[in-house]
């Protein structure tokens, strides 16, 4: 069963007088529980193709369903919920909230959804600490966390809510390699465990090993045969 | 809830110095404004003692003949018309709520004759029926001289003000009947001169009737007196016993008609007028009988005014349209003015000075919620990544909003309501220390002689609900761009 589905996806941004075509035409299907890989060289729209996916940006054209959902119909105030309830994100630069703890930027999203009793909210994001290895952490703020730990909080942070698809724009820019790997190897886990739909960009050669598919785009576009 | 607080309080103990800017500027004008609420309550219980409760009453009725509003300060010269149905006012006053009491005065100005020769002098007179008079207003002057009570009979009750008018004018000294003069009381120029100083313990005074003949009547001085506040304003006015000032101002009707014999006819009708004044007795007899035996104070009293003052609580200009309708109702000739209208110059000076000081106020309200308006925009704007990651992950435009509320309302209360708490503190230190003064537009803005702020329970509330206002407009503006920056934001910042 498709978890995104894209028919025709167009995004234009205007620049003054000129246009800049971030996407051409797209079409792509993702089943769930996928771990995908989108690549491609910088200005390809890799970005661009993630943030219309988690509802962040509008096409300008095109057709794209997400958990079912037609999204280019959406106001802001669905576009809101279904980045609440179906997406999560996780960050090149980990994006935390840095007057928050370790553990209370986790349930962020889960006090976000008010109708979730706060006993199993702290019981949910205990879980997933636990699972990405920050139990010891919990009430460290994200500024006394290393890079390898900052982006385990937000991996913890996407899943919490238990979205249908978790979508990573570069996660391992900002690590080593040997971070890099354990996060991708986290990710890899959760995907398999929890069954998670994984899309994430990337320019990492060592990202490619994980994926399940890897989607090329250049100019807008996807590489042919890549649907 | 919780997390919108929590949020709120770690995001300003983050930004403290931010934080600590915009609640300096918050406490500043909470503190401003808590004096100036202070300032403008002390001004009104002043003004509301010393004009309203202590001289004018709240509400005037007028004569509807009677031209200006203004009774209080006219052009010398120009007479307020009488009351033509005074008795009729007064059945309409009977039958109002809210009135704590009222009284009915003659009020004109009057020559003072010289009686040495020299130049006359002026002064405003109140005529009042005394125990009537002091039953309405009980406590608003007092004796500096001779007696604060002028007991029965003819009296002037002259201010300490009106007598060195009358002696920069005339050069005559007047002194209650039966006190020596008080030296230590004489200006400079009197003691001066004192040997020869012309003295005098009562007023020959010639009020000017409606249909310009004059007359004049002698009354004792009994005493020399003060007010309390306002010694400048009221100062010009001396009471006198209605009877007198009636007399004066000619208020009197024939009892009997004068039969004139037919050489009394021939002289009044005759071409030589100067034979009238020329010493014959036929003449001069009939003279004295017009101006004394036939003529007495009009039936049911003649007065000018009805002063009113109502019970604490009633408001002035809402009363007075109530006396006004209800006097219209009873086709009663007369009219009720607010004491801000009637006083002419005084009320208008106090409500200048009053909306002089309201608009000070509100310039600071208004430069306070530009500067916390300024500073939170720029607020909202450095932190447009982590508002886009919030918004990214789910929260919507509202949480942002509240969010920015939240943290302006943690401010406003914290460092408001301590500005509020100094302001408080700063308004009791300055009526304790007691500024009095002489200056008569210091007088309007301290509500009387001595500076007497005060916050009532409302004003507190009022300061509440201005530094709310002012969080509410500041606050605006920021939550508006800060609900607009898009998850977008957070991305392009990544």
């Amino acid at each position: 069963m498709a978890i995104v589905e894209i028919r025709n996806l167009v995004k234009d941004y205007p620049l003054g007088e000129t246009t800049v075509h971030a996407l051409r035409g797209v079409s792509l299907s993702i089943e769930a529980g996928e771990f995908l890989s989108v690549i491609g060289p910088s200005g390809s729209g890799k970005t661009t193709l993630l943030n219309v996916i988690g509802c962040i940006d509008r096409a300008t054209s095109g057709e794209v369903r997400v958990a079912g959902q037609e999204v280019t119909t959406l106001n802001d105030r669905g576009l809101t919920s279904l980045r609440l309830n179906k997406v999560g994100f996780i960050f090149q630069t980990f994006n935390l909230i840095p007057v928050l703890d370790v553990v209370e930027n986790v349930e962020f999203p889960l006090l976000l959804m008010k109708d979730i009793p706060r006993a199993e909210v702290r019981q949910r994001a205990l879980e997933l600490l636990e699972s990405v290895g920050l139990s010891s952490h919990l009430k460290h703020r994200p500024a006394e966390l290393s890079g390898g730990q900052r982006q385990r909080v937000a991996i913890a942070r996407a899943l919490v809510t238990r979205p249908a698809i978790v979508l990573a724009d570069e996660p391992t820019a900002n690590l080593d390699s040997t971070t890099g790997e354990q996060i991708l190897d986290l990710m890899r886990g959760l995907n398999r465990t929890q069954g998670t739909t994984f899309i994430f960009s990337t320019h990492d050669a060592q990202v490619l090993s994980y994926a399940h598919r890897v989607v090329h785009m250049r100019d807008g576009k996807l590489a042919e045969g890549q649907e | 809830m919780k997390l919108l607080l929590t949020l709120s309080a770690r995001n300003l103990f983050r930004h403290r110095g931010r934080s600590l800017v915009v609640g300096l500027i918050l406490l500043l004008g909470a503190l401003v404004m808590t004096v100036g609420n202070g300032v403008l309550s002390g001004m009104d219980r002043g003004l509301s003692k010393n004009i309203t409760d202590g001289f004018l009453g709240h509400v005037v009725v007028m004569s509807d003949k009677q031209e200006d509003d203004n009774i209080l300060f006219l052009v010398m010269g120009k007479s307020i018309a009488p009351l033509a149905d005074a008795a009729g006012v007064e059945t309409v006053l009977a039958k109002q709520p809210g009135i704590f009491g009222y009284v009915p005065v003659g009020k004109n100005a009057a020559m003072a004759l010289n009686e040495d020769g020299g130049n006359p002098s002026y002064a405003y007179l109140l005529g009042v029926d005394w125990e009537r008079y002091r039953r309405v207003f009980p406590n608003n002057l007092k004796a500096v001289e001779g007696a604060q009570e002028p007991g029965e009979g003819p009296f002037v009750l002259l201010p300490q003000e009106a007598r060195k008018q009358s002696f920069d004018m005339a050069g005559t000294w007047y002194h209650p009947k039966g006190v020596d003069v008080v030296d230590s009381s004489l200006p400079e120029l009197a003691k001066l001169h004192r040997s020869t100083l012309p003295v005098r313990d009562e007023m020959v005074l010639m009020g000017f009737s409606e249909d310009n003949s004059s007359s004049d009547v002698r009354v004792p001085i009994r005493g020399v007196i003060r007010y309390p506040a306002l010694n400048n304003l009221w100062g010009h006015f001396a009471f006198v016993d209605i009877a007198s000032y009636r007399q004066c101002m000619g208020y009197v009707n024939p009892t009997a008609a004068v039969q004139l014999d037919s050489a009394q006819n021939a002289l009044l009708t005759g071409e030589n007028l100067d034979e009238l004044f020329g010493g014959g007795d036929v003449g001069a007899a009939a003279l004295t009988a017009i101006a004394t035996d036939s003529v007495k104070p009009a039936a049911g009293g003649a007065w000018n005014l009805v002063l009113v003052r109502l019970k604490p609580g009633q408001e002035a200009s809402v009363a007075a349209k109530r006396i006004d309708a209800a006097l219209k109702e009873a086709k009663v000739p007369a009219r009720a003015v607010p004491w801000n209208k009637a006083s002419g110059p005084v009320g208008a000076m106090a409500m200048l000075i009053r909306g002089a000081l309201f608009v000070f106020v509100m310039l600071i309200f208004v430069v306070a919620a530009i500067i916390v308006m300024n500073t939170l925009s720029m607020a909202a704007m450095e932190r447009a990544g982590e508002i886009g990651m919030m918004r990214a992950i789910g929260a919507g435009r509202n949480f942002v909003r509240l969010l920015f509320l939240g943290e302006t309302l943690i401010l406003s209360l914290a460092f408001g309501g301590l500005g509020i708490l100094i302001g408080s503190v700063t308004v009791l230190v300055l009526a304790q220390m007691g500024f009095t003064t002489d200056n008569d537009f210091l007088q309007m803005v301290y509500g009387g002689e001595t500076f007497q702020p005060f916050l009532r329970l409302s004003d507190y509330g009022l300061a509440l609900v201005q530094l709310l206002a002012t969080s509410a407009i500041a606050v605006f503006y920021p939550t508006l761009l800060a609900s607009r920056i898009t998850p977008l934001e957070a991305i392009a910042r990544d």
